[in-house]
């Protein structure tokens, strides 16, 4: 079918196009809104600016197509194919993405709030500057979960957005906003969040291991039993975070701020806490096995039953703070 | 100058390095600081007789330090020791620094221990300082810490090396909470309080990397080395430290996209920062270039409320599909009459500094026509609008410090 026939019949109230073959037509522009494209061939079209608000492209190719600026509200791509499109700067508000190929697609400015991303495949897409607050990114079950595998976030608002179990290693977070965002069990091994706003986010289980954090902001997180091994946490704000039985082995922690934070039997062995605020922690039964504390403050730190015997505390302040013995320090 | 009695006895081969660094010594501004403090170290008597104080040799006190301290880790104990029990310590820092720095010769191990650090690193952090929008106040309050000078000269400061300085400086401070001490009671002498300290901060996060090097992490901790080639400043990360709340424009954003489509609010946007957008493929790849993020800041930093009012409307308007635009821009303004409300009158400087460290120096004014507006007042008046730009344009405009 040639665009000016579709524009043609669907002016003239037609909207089934169920199948449609439609490769690289220039569709720039088009108003479609409602229109049933399901299963079409729509590989390479130009459809730049158009209106697709509530179309139905169910499994419809879009691979390589052209949809900078289009409006897709509502839309239902569940299944498509979008490898390679450019929907940069495209309106996705409440779209349906469930198990849509999205690999190397450009979401630049794209606005995916409360879009369904469940079992989506972004792998290496570019999502920086992306909206997703309120999207759905959960992990259903095994084999049916969110691929951002290599995509690029930086910068993407992710407030509050589901992303329980999904696949974040090696995902380039720098600066986000993942705020009161729940990353429960999510891999983010040798990701990068640095400045990433991570405040009152849900970190429980999840796997951090050599992720760097440098200067992002945790405070009030909640980060239980997570794998934070050789985490790069220089500079962070934890304060008030909860990390009891964190794994924080070789983490390095140098000038992070750890004010009130819940470390009850964390284990600290060899992490680098040199110059961190550690004031009113939690550090009962936490295992500080050479632990480098110089020139830490630990003022009020609880550190009752902690195993700190080959712990570095030169320098470091611990006025006030109740030893392993159940001393109080003057 | 007159060797002292206990200086004949000394080998030919040291007097010659002794008498330079007393001379040198002797041409400080602080040389009664730098005898009082010798004096104390070498006598444990705090010395304020003026007379005593003009006649002392320098020599002999040289030589005294090096029989009570033959090495360099001694000496630096001594000093800090010395300079701690002090009212005022953070003077007599700066003091001992000079005399490290000075008795250097004297003392074979030194080089070693003090690790200078590569020329590479002290370049880069006055790279980053330089790009500061408080760059001025930055190099008054260094050659303040160096020199003990105040250089209120624009055409002087432009002269200094910021290199020399920052080494200077490192030299002289062995600690990053010593450095912190120093500034800040510098600070505390001046008039500008609020600004110097901002200054003093933007030196102290400069020369962190410096100070990690014991820690073994410069490589770490180091800010990414800023690359003017074209199109790499989307690849360099941003410098910042915390970034503040000011700056997240996360909720502006979101209410962009909620009511209006985010690549019409960006080409709205673009015509009003930079050039009409004609649909070229040339400027699509310009607007893809830039986040909406950027292009925001860049439009905050750059325009008072009651000016982009008018213009952004006048802009859109003459778009093509004027309508949309115009829709566009309406949402635009609606979701920043707020956030201007809520901007401290500094705001606009502080942006820049934001943008410019953010995106590195290859700035390009925004809108060469118009005469540029900065709330912000004071020093910062010279500074580029830093909106990135990977394409040549024709209104490249001058690059400003």
């Amino acid at each position: 079918m040639q665009a000016k026939e579709i524009l043609e019949l669907y002016g003239a109230g037609k909207t089934d196009f169920k199948g449609e073959k439609l490769t690289g037509a220039n569709l720039a522009k088009a108003d479609f809104i409602g229109i049933n494209l399901t299963s079409a061939d729509l590989h390479s079209a130009n459809l730049v600016w158009a209106y697709l608000n509530r179309a139905k492209l169910g499994k419809a190719n879009l691979a390589a197509a052209k949809l900078s600026g289009a409006n897709l509200s509502q839309a239902d791509l569940v299944g498509a194919n979008l490898q390679d499109a450019d929907l940069h700067g495209t309106t996705l508000q409440g779209a349906d993405l469930r198990s849509a190929n999205l690999t190397l697609a450009n979401l630049q400015d794209a606005n995916l709030i409360e879009a369904d991303l469940r079992n989506t495949n972004l792998a290496g897409a570019n999502l920086t500057g992306a909206c997703l607050r309120g999207a759905n990114l959960r992990e259903e079950n095994q084999g049916y979960s969110v691929n951002l595998r290599g995509a690029t976030l930086r910068k993407a608002d992710l407030r509050g957005a589901n992303l329980t179990g999904a696949d974040l290693a090696k995902v380039d977070l720098r600066g986000a906003n993942l705020s009161e965002a729940t990353l429960r069990g999510a891999d983010l091994r040798g990701a990068d969040l640095s400045e990433a706003n991570l405040k009152g986010a849900f970190l429980t289980e999840a796997n951090l291991t050599c992720a760097s954090l440098r200067g992002a902001n945790l405070m009030n997180a909640k980060i239980e039993r997570a794998n934070l091994m050789e985490v790069d946490l220089a500079a962070a704000n934890l304060q008030g975070a909860i990390l009891p039985d964190a794994k924080l082995g070789k983490a390095h922690l140098v000038r992070a701020n750890l004010t009130a934070c819940n470390l009850a039997r964390a284990d600290l062995s060899r992490a680098n806490l040199w110059e961190a605020i550690l004031r009113e922690a939690n550090l009962t039964d936490a295992y500080l096995a050479r632990a480098n504390l110089t020139d830490a403050d630990l003022t009020g730190a609880s550190l009752i039953r902690a195993e700190m015997s080959s712990a570095n505390l030169t320098g470091a302040t611990l006025r006030g703070a109740m030893m392993p013995d159940g001393r109080i320090r003057e | 100058m007159i060797l002292g009695a206990s200086s004949s006895a000394k080998s030919l081969a040291m007097l010659l390095p002794f008498d330079e660094v007393a001379q040198e010594l002797a041409q400080e501004q602080n040389l009664t600081r730098i005898k009082k403090l010798l004096i104390y170290i070498c006598t444990q008597v705090w010395e304020s007789d003026r007379s005593y104080l003009d006649q002392v040799s320098l020599v002999d006190l040289l030589h005294d330090l090096r029989a009570i301290a033959p090495t360099a880790e001694q000496l630096q104990s001594l000093l800090d020791t010395a300079v701690q029990s002090l009212s005022k310590a953070a003077e007599y820092t700066l003091v001992s620094g000079i005399i490290m720095t000075r008795v250097e010769r004297l003392y074979p191990d030194m080089g070693a221990r003090r690790g200078l650090a590569d020329e590479d690193l002290y370049r880069a952090i006055a790279q980053r300082l330089e790009q500061n929008a408080g760059g001025d106040r930055i190099k008054k309050l260094l050659l303040l810490a160096c020199k003990s000078t105040w250089v209120p000269d624009a055409i002087q400061l432009a002269e200094v090396n910021l290199t020399d300085l920052i080494r200077d400086l490192h030299g002289l401070t062995p600690s990053l909470v010593t450095l912190q001490a120093v500034l800040e009671s510098l600070v505390n002498t001046l008039s500008k309080r609020a600004e110097y300290t901002i200054a003093s901060n933007e030196i102290s996060n400069a020369f962190q990397p410096l100070y990690a090097a014991t820690t073994g992490k410069v490589a770490a901790l180091l800010p990414p080395p800023i690359d003017l080639s074209e199109g790499a400043w989307q690849a360099s990360q941003p410098a910042l430290s915390q970034a503040p709340d000011l700056f997240d424009l996360f909720d502006l954003r979101l209410e962009i996209m909620r009511y209006t489509n985010p690549y019409r609010a960006k080409v709205v946007l673009f015509s009003l920062l930079h050039e009409p957008f004609t649909n070229s493929t040339e400027q699509e790849s310009m607007v893809k270039s830039h986040t909406l993020d950027d292009l925001l800041r860049v439009m905050l930093q750059t325009y008072k409320l009651s000016e982009v009012e008018v213009q952004l409307l006048s802009v859109a308007k003459n778009l093509e599909d004027a309508e949309d635009c115009v829709q566009a821009a309406q949402v635009i303004l609606g979701a920043i009459k707020p956030f201007y409300a809520h901007l401290p009158n500094n705001f606009r400087a502080e942006v820049a500094e934001i943008a410019t460290a953010f995106m590195g120096s290859q700035a390009i004014g925004a809108n060469p026509t118009e005469p540029r507006t900065d709330s912000g007042g004071g020093e910062s008046n010279g500074l580029a609008i830093a909106l990135p730009c990977p394409i040549p344009s024709p209104i490249l405009a001058h690059q400003e410090r």
